[in-house]
């Protein structure tokens, strides 16, 4: 797939060469925006369950989320070739949505509630149409993703509630960006946008910790383990009948993809460098 | 909430196309073939689909992790050049889905797991290109919306009497965000070729399930399964009555649940600008 990415930024690059391109504009952007959910799917290895029992009938709502939903601001710097072509890397720090759950009625008795942080890097091939005052452009590149997600339950199944906070973080996030938009012209200098935007994107962290875990109020942690408290995802994930890994040492889980796909809208400022 | 978005969008094109005094540069239609490789994969949750083995002293479990996205797609395309510039295109793609794998071993039992899917997709969608007369590249956003089905297949031996249930699953629209860029290299005044790197952000929750093969020990065990086990309906919310159980000459009822779809692949096409 890399190769596919590759022969064409190298056939964009001929082809600028090919009509003899010449450096028309450097820009920074600053911008802000919502994201909505888009290709939601189940994350297996969270705590999230949407049950409700009662009165003999148990009503069960699907779980599925995007983590990628929730409000983004970023800033880019881009470079445009000529009127038509352009590269531009963006950084953009995700701040998630909180998704909640609820289970109650039978056994267990609980909310839940996920969210996600993540910081992106979006280099990406702009192409525009070149019109002066209004401006539509496509964009199309890779996001690489560095993320976190908070995973908490409150449970209160049996006569001593407990509250739990589980972290999630590490490894890299891949996957694709590609937005349309306008750039509206307000003087030499200064642009508007707004642009639709969409990431395809799956995270799927390699370590993880409780960072509290209260029981009738009472910290837990102190008298934890380090294996009871963090955990290592790995895949494949060997599990012994004879588990010898020291209680020094984190535990181990089976490495999963979270869903981080989106939809969304940002609008934002560009202000030329050069002209 | 997507319909607000897109509605200013598409004004705002129109308006800047009125503006900027644009006129017709030419309809096409094309045709293209590729292969799309799995991308933003998930757990597939509707269906049991698990790597596990069961050896002595130990228990490897392996990720399930898929997109039903990932396989071959051909399609075909009728699209407009408002200007060199500035375009819309219509497409129909047709996905043959490859088969996603997984296996479950145990002391006394194997069993595989496949499933695959097909979809028919269409993609309406804006495009905006550089414009240049020879190689012309070109980027296009739009949306996409697709009628599939899904087939899931469990197979293997348990305690050494052979096992196996197919399962079919349709019904229900799948919604997505497709997008792609490209290049376009004129071949004569009528003929391009292109190749283009495509996006699909996508999930599919099938409405209907229907078993159409178990066979256990090599006896068909269909024609004496009532309805309520054959066939099942995929519903959200999922309410179950403990006390009052379905007919079993109704179809059961699941959770429906997305199963992912999301893509990127590469096409290669023809283009007859008409």
């Amino acid at each position: 797939m890399r190769k596919c990415f590759l022969s064409l930024l190298v056939v964009v690059m001929g082809c600028m060469v090919v009509n003899n391109l010449h450096a028309q504009n450097a820009y920074v952007t600053i911008n802000g925006g919502y994201a909505l959910p888009v290709s939601q799917a189940g994350a297996m290895n969270l705590w999230f369950t949407n049950s409700v029992h009662d009165n003999g009938l148990t009503t069960t709502t699907s779980p599925d989320i995007t983590l990628g939903k929730g409000f983004n601001g970023g800033v880019a710097f881009g470079y445009l070739f000529d009127k038509h072509i352009g590269a531009e890397l963006e950084v953009s720090c995700l701040s998630g949505f909180e998704f909640t759950a609820r289970e109650s009625g039978g056994v267990a008795n609980g909310n839940y509630s996920v969210s996600a942080n993540m910081i992106r890097l979006i280099p990406s091939v702009i192409i525009a149409s070149g019109f002066e005052k209004i401006n539509p452009y496509v964009k199309f590149g890779a996001v690489i993703g560095f993320g976190s997600v908070t995973n908490s339950v409150a449970d209160s199944s049996n006569n001593e509630p407990e509250q739990m906070t589980k972290k999630y973080n590490g490894g890299l996030a891949l996957g694709f960006y590609s937005g349309v938009g306008a750039w509206v012209k307000m003087n030499d200098k200064l642009s508007l946008f707004g642009e639709i935007s969409m990431v395809s994107l799956a995270y799927a962290p390699t370590k993880s910790e409780i960072t509290k875990y209260l029981v009738n109020g009472v910290d837990q942690l102190p008298g934890m383990t380090t294996k009871q408290k963090k955990t290592e995802y790995v895949d494949p994930l060997i599990v012994y009948q004879n588990d010898d890994r020291p209680d020094t040492e984190p535990g181990l889980g089976l490495k999963q993809n979270m869903p981080f796909s989106s939809f969304g809208f940002k609008l934002g400022i560009r202000y030329n460098l050069n002209f | 909430m997507k319909k607000r978005f897109l509605k200013p969008l598409i004004f705002l094109f129109a308006l800047n196309m009125i503006a900027t005094g644009l006129f017709a540069q030419g309809a096409y239609v094309s045709v293209n073939g590729g292969y799309g490789l799995a991308t933003a994969r998930a757990v597939p949750y509707n269906i049991y689909f698990m790597n596990y083995s069961s050896e002595v002293g130990r228990a490897v479990f392996g990720s399930s992790d898929i997109s039903l996205g990932h396989g071959f797609n051909g399609g075909a395309a009728f699209g407009y050049m408002f200007t060199k510039n500035f375009g819309a295109e219509l497409g129909i793609s047709y996905l043959i889905g490859a088969e996603s794998k997984a296996t479950e071993k145990g002391p006394s039992y194997n069993f595989n797991f496949t499933v695959s899917s097909n979809m028919l997709r269409a993609m309406p969608s804006l495009i905006i290109a550089a414009g240049f007369e020879r190689i012309n590249p070109y980027a296009k956003f739009g949306l996409i919306m697709g009628y599939g089905d899904l087939t899931y297949r469990q197979a293997g031996l348990s305690d050494d009497y052979p096992a196996s249930i197919t399962w079919k699953y349709d019904g229900g629209v799948a919604v997505g965000i497709n997008s792609g860029i490209g290049v376009l290299c004129r071949l004569t005044r009528k003929l391009s070729l292109y190749g283009e790197l495509d996006l699909v952000n996508m999930a599919y929750a099938p409405t209907r399930g229907e078993a159409t093969e178990y066979m256990m020990n090599g006896v068909d065990q269909l024609p004496d399964l009532p309805v309520r086990f054959k066939k099942v309906k995929l519903v959200d919310p999922l309410i179950d009555d403990w006390n009052n159980t379905s007919p079993e000459t109704e179809p059961g009822q699941t959770l429906k649940q997305n199963l992912p779809y999301s893509s990127f692949g590469l096409n290669v096409g023809l283009r007859v600008n008409l």
